[in-house]
């Protein structure tokens, strides 16, 4: 099979991870008790020079992207150990289109929901807001019964 | 050849701003410190050590034809260096705009200078022309970032403008909305037209709306098009995840009478995502990206075309019976600071000649109005950077590690009349702009290397192509960036230099302008209805007169008065109503209200005491102020329980408020009367809408009638009717009121001094006088949290979003809720599902 190698140096969290061309289209052997998320393969080191730098893979047989490390073999063949698949890169079409309830936001938000995960001090800010100042004046006042016109 | 340029100035004024240079112009660069100067012929300078050439054709910038130099930020070295520009010298080139941002280090676009030039005009092109420079970018934060995505030889980012739309504005022969005529950059004959309606109103509607308008422009125009997809700009697939501001650079341009060309303005929108997904395009008033344009005509708002029709047009607008404008225009400007940190500025503003012309105006048929004059404000803040050696950033000894950033500049176009009203908050971005956004045009520069400095005002008023002065102010500001402190400068108030008149400016410490009111009512909120009209509050009429009657009087005549109620007529005329003549006095109080009444004598019951007081009909309301309460972190953490708020009303106390009704609104407070009973009744109101009341009491009672007192008079009088008038002159007190012995005449001089001081007899833990002798000013007492927000909280956390969206729309940290349902991911197996879901629930980048 052929594989896509890379350099991944994105967040495991980014669904669309930015990932540097290493080489593609290397042919690889797949061992026999791989499996399709955890696959190993060989390769001769002459086909990848760069693997040192090589973190991630891509196998279109699969369409999975994997993280990846390499182990050398005797007879200058690589063996490529799959450390974990990527199903964030693998599925991010079908995850980009999925319509459900977003708990928390970086972009999209509203401010006026209480964050529980805030850390708020014990301490308190007081501030003091001046509407003015009462200075209506000062009368004394007579009320008696009656009077006349 | 430099005489064959026309200047753009009109009539006799001089536009010193303007800088016509000759076709082949040296440009020389010299590093100074950390400061690079550009040198036109000696003729001005500007500060700058990156440089884009651009000159604009009819509307279409490109960089034909200009040699343009290879220098990037950081290639400036000391020394002089020399760049050649080469201006094409078409003769069918009506005008040139050579633009150049400056640039502080690695801090680009801190000010754009734009020096222009003119060239005599062809004949077609004799109509008003309005150009539009349209700038997508992305946003990282509060500032914006234009920038092309490509480096030069030394790996160094190149940053310029991203040009994604240009074109220009004419208007139309039959009138309504003008069009956007697009033209071959060639042969300047119209390929299309497009209204531009939608610069108006299409960037709140929707982005899809703005997407359309500008996908119109290109397939209206082939040869843009293709010039645009050339550039690969990427970033021109306006994606409202990915875009968060546009700029609209406008301005205009006219061929008569004298090849007019108008000051540039930028026009920022920016992006505001709602909850329900919703995208608006909207003014952004703080702008980064160097607006300060260096010409003296007036700033056209996008609302304002017909204004820059007017300008153009001479007085033709005006109809022929309409008296002509002054020739004077100057005006009187105010500044009042109050508050030295975080200070309100207050611009008021009167011209003498133009009010009588206004007032002149009698038939008026132009329908000439005060909003049709424009007033004309900006303020422009620099900052230091403070990573100086000296321990003092603000005294004069600036290290070669100083420099000037012009850090926020902003311009307001009001009506003549509006006064302008700023604080601090509004006009600094300082520490809003940076930190809220860490990064954009600022990034390279850490907040707390910024420290204000000075602010600038400018202000000028204009009508056509009538203006005064342009009139600028300089204020000091010192402190750290969150607590500046607002000083006066030595400068004074400086006109612009070409164009004086008598403008005068005056500075105002720490005072508010007359009879100024800084909070004036906003309109009612949709979700709010006005009260109707009859039940808002009116003077009261609280029974007076009906069948009591209530003077106001001056100690004297008080004093007067209780001479005549102890006089010898008083009684004969009073016996026949009554057994006790004090019975005929409802009661007597001092309250904290001035009532104006009509001057008459005073009747007790039906006797003339020809003594004077004023009667009083009506108690009116009294309005104590207002304030505009605004939430610390508009947010959750400005309610309950975070957040309190009391009031304290003078004669009531502290009352308790629930910030959901005043947060974010503005509160006032009016106090009505009971002059007969002494209390006041505190009525609140929430933008205008009457929330509640509380009740105090605020009048002291001059306790006549009150038992000990009433009962003392009672007897007094009894005895004397009884024992016949003015017999008794020495009447012992005895056992009704023992703490008081003396003669009658005695007791009036106890009433005398009732009049004239501050006595109770009320009891309680709020009396009166307690509320007398308590501070008069009203006051909320706000007690907020003080959260901990990290400066990459929302990038690490997100912030409550509570709403379905479909995950592809976002952008940036999210977190699904747990029923996120991945079942239907086609192709996954059950590990890798709860992958997903574990990826969803906890926190992912989408």
């Amino acid at each position: 099979m052929t594989v896509d190698f890379y350099t991944n140096n994105s967040d495991a969290r980014k669904l669309n991870k930015s990932i540097g061309v290493i080489k593609k289209g290397v042919h690889c052997e797949l061992k026999d008790d791989s499996d399709v998320l955890r696959p190993t393969l060989t390769l001769a080191r002459i086909s990848l020079i760069n693997y040192p730098i090589c973190n991630y893979m891509y196998i279109n047989s699969f369409k999975r992207y994997y993280y990846i490390k390499f182990r050398a073999l005797v007879g200058d063949m690589l063996q490529v150990e799959t450390i974990d698949p990527d199903p964030l890169m693998s599925f991010g079409n079908q995850i980009r289109s999925l319509y459900t309830t977003i708990i928390r936001q970086e972009n999209v938000f509203n401010k006026y929901f209480i964050d529980n995960e805030l850390a708020i001090r014990q301490t308190k800010k007081i501030q003091l807001v001046s509407l003015g100042t009462y200075n209506a004046g000062t009368g004394i006042y007579l009320t008696v019964d009656g009077g006349k016109d | 050849m430099a005489n064959e340029y026309t200047s753009p100035f009109f009539g006799d004024r001089d536009m010193g701003q303007f800088f016509i240079p000759p076709a082949d112009t040296t440009v020389a660069f010299t590093k100074r410190n950390r400061q690079s100067e550009i040198k036109y012929n000696d003729a001005g300078q500007v500060y700058a050590a990156d440089v884009l050439c651009t000159h604009t054709w009819h509307g279409t910038w490109s960089e034909r034809n200009i040699d343009r130099p290879n220098l990037y930020p950081g290639d400036v070295t000391k020394g002089n260096t020399t760049i050649q520009f080469t201006v094409d010298g078409e003769p069918e080139r009506p005008w040139c705009v050579l633009a150049i941002p400056c640039t502080y280090g690695n801090v680009p676009k801190t000010a754009t200078q734009y020096y222009q030039w003119v060239r005599p005009c062809v004949e077609e092109f004799n109509d008003i022309v309005a150009y539009y420079y349209i700038l997508v970018g992305k946003t990282n934060g509060a500032s914006m970032t234009i920038r092309r995505d490509n480096t030069n030889a030394s790996g160094k980012p190149i940053v310029s403008y991203r040009v994604v739309q240009t074109g220009r504005v004419e208007s139309t022969e039959t009138g309504g909305l003008p069009l956007l005529t697009l033209f071959d950059p060639v042969t300047m004959i119209p390929t299309g037209a497009q209204s531009i309606g939608w610069i108006a109103n299409g960037f709140n509607s929707g982005s899809n709306n703005f997407l359309n308008a500008l996908n119109a422009l290109n397939n209206a125009d082939d040869n843009r098009s293709s010039r645009f997809q050339s550039e690969d700009l990427s970033i021109y697939n306006i994606d409202p995840a990915v875009v968060s501001r546009i700029a609209i650079l406008t301005g205009a341009w006219a061929a008569r009478p004298n090849n007019h060309l108008s000051e540039m303005r930028w026009i920022n929108l920016t992006k505001n995502t709602f909850v329900d997904n919703v995208t608006q395009w909207t003014l952004y008033p703080p702008n980064l990206i160097g607006s300060f344009i260096a010409t003296g005509l007036p700033v056209f708002t996008v609302d304002s075309f017909d204004q820059m029709v007017r300008y153009f047009e001479g007085d033709s607008w005006l109809a022929d019976n309409d008296a002509p404008p002054p020739s004077d225009w100057s005006t009187d400007w105010d500044i009042y600071i109050k508050g030295a940190q975080r200070p309100d500025i207050y611009i008021t503003m009167a011209s003498p000649k133009v009010d009588e012309w206004l007032a002149d105006l009698e038939d008026n048929t132009s329908g000439l109005s005060k909003d049709d004059i424009k007033v004309e404000y900006r303020y422009r803040e620099y900052a230091l950077n403070a990573v100086m050696d000296s321990p003092n950033p603000y005294a004069n000894s600036y290290t070669t590690k100083d420099w000037l950033i012009d850090i926020y500049d902003d311009t307001r176009v009001t009506s003549y009349g509006e006064n302008l009203q700023l604080n601090y908050p509004n006009v600094n971005n300082i520490t809003g702009g940076l930190v809220a956004g860490g990064g954009g045009e600022f990034s390279d520069v850490a907040i707390n290397e910024l420290y204000p400095y000075y602010a600038e005002l400018g202000f000028r008023i204009h009508y056509g192509k009538y203006m005064s002065a342009w009139c600028r102010y300089k204020i000091g500001v010192i402190g750290s960036p969150s607590v500046p402190d607002f000083v006066k400068m030595q400068n004074e108030g400086v006109q612009d230099d070409a164009w004086q008149d008598d403008s005068t400016v005056t500075l105002h410490y720490d005072e508010l302008p007359p009879g100024y009111n800084p909070y004036p009512t906003p309109e009612f909120p949709p979700d709010i209805n006005p009260p109707p009209d009859d039940t808002s509050p009116s003077p009261s009429q609280t029974g007076l007169g009906l069948l009591t009657t209530t003077y106001k009087v001056t100690p004297a005549n008080a004093k007067a008065l209780g001479r005549y109620f102890w006089g010898g007529n008083l009684w004969q005329e009073i016996k026949a109503l009554n057994t006790s003549p004090i019975e005929n006095v409802v009661g007597m109080v001092i309250m904290p209200i001035d009532i104006a009444g009509d001057t008459s004598t005073i009747v007790v019951g039906n006797v003339d005491t020809n003594v004077n007081g004023d009667k009083i009909s009506l108690v009116p309301l009294y309005t104590l102020g207002s304030a505009q309460i605004k939430g610390r972190y508009e947010s959750f953490l400005d309610y309950e329980p975070y957040t309190t708020i009391h009031i304290f009303l003078p004669f009531v106390g502290f009352v308790r408020l629930d910030p959901v009704y005043v947060t974010g609104k503005t509160l006032s407070v009016t106090y009505s009367y009971d002059i007969i009973n002494g209390l006041c009744n505190a009525m609140l109101f929430v933008d205008g809408v009457y929330i509640e009341s509380h009740q105090g009491q605020c009048g002291i009672d001059i306790p006549l009638i009150a038992t000990n007192r009433s009962q003392l008079a009672v007897g007094l009088a009894t005895s004397l009717l009884s024992t016949g008038e003015g017999a008794v002159t020495n009447i012992a007190m005895g056992n009704k009121a023992g703490a008081v012995s003396g003669t009658v005449s005695n007791v009036i001089g106890s009433l005398g001094e009732y009049l004239t001081g501050f006595h109770s007899q009320r009891q309680g833990g709020y009396t009166p006088v307690c509320a007398w002798t308590e501070t008069r000013n009203c006051f909320l007492v706000i007690e907020s949290p003080n959260a901990s927000y990290t400066g990459t909280y929302r990038h690490d956390k997100g912030l409550p979003c509570n709403a379905s969206h479909t995950i592809g729309s976002l952008s940036g940290f999210t977190v699904c809720d747990p029923s996120v349902d991945v079942s239907g991911i086609v192709g996954a197996t059950e590990e890798e599902k709860a992958m997903i879901k574990e990826y969803l629930t906890t926190g992912f980048y989408a």
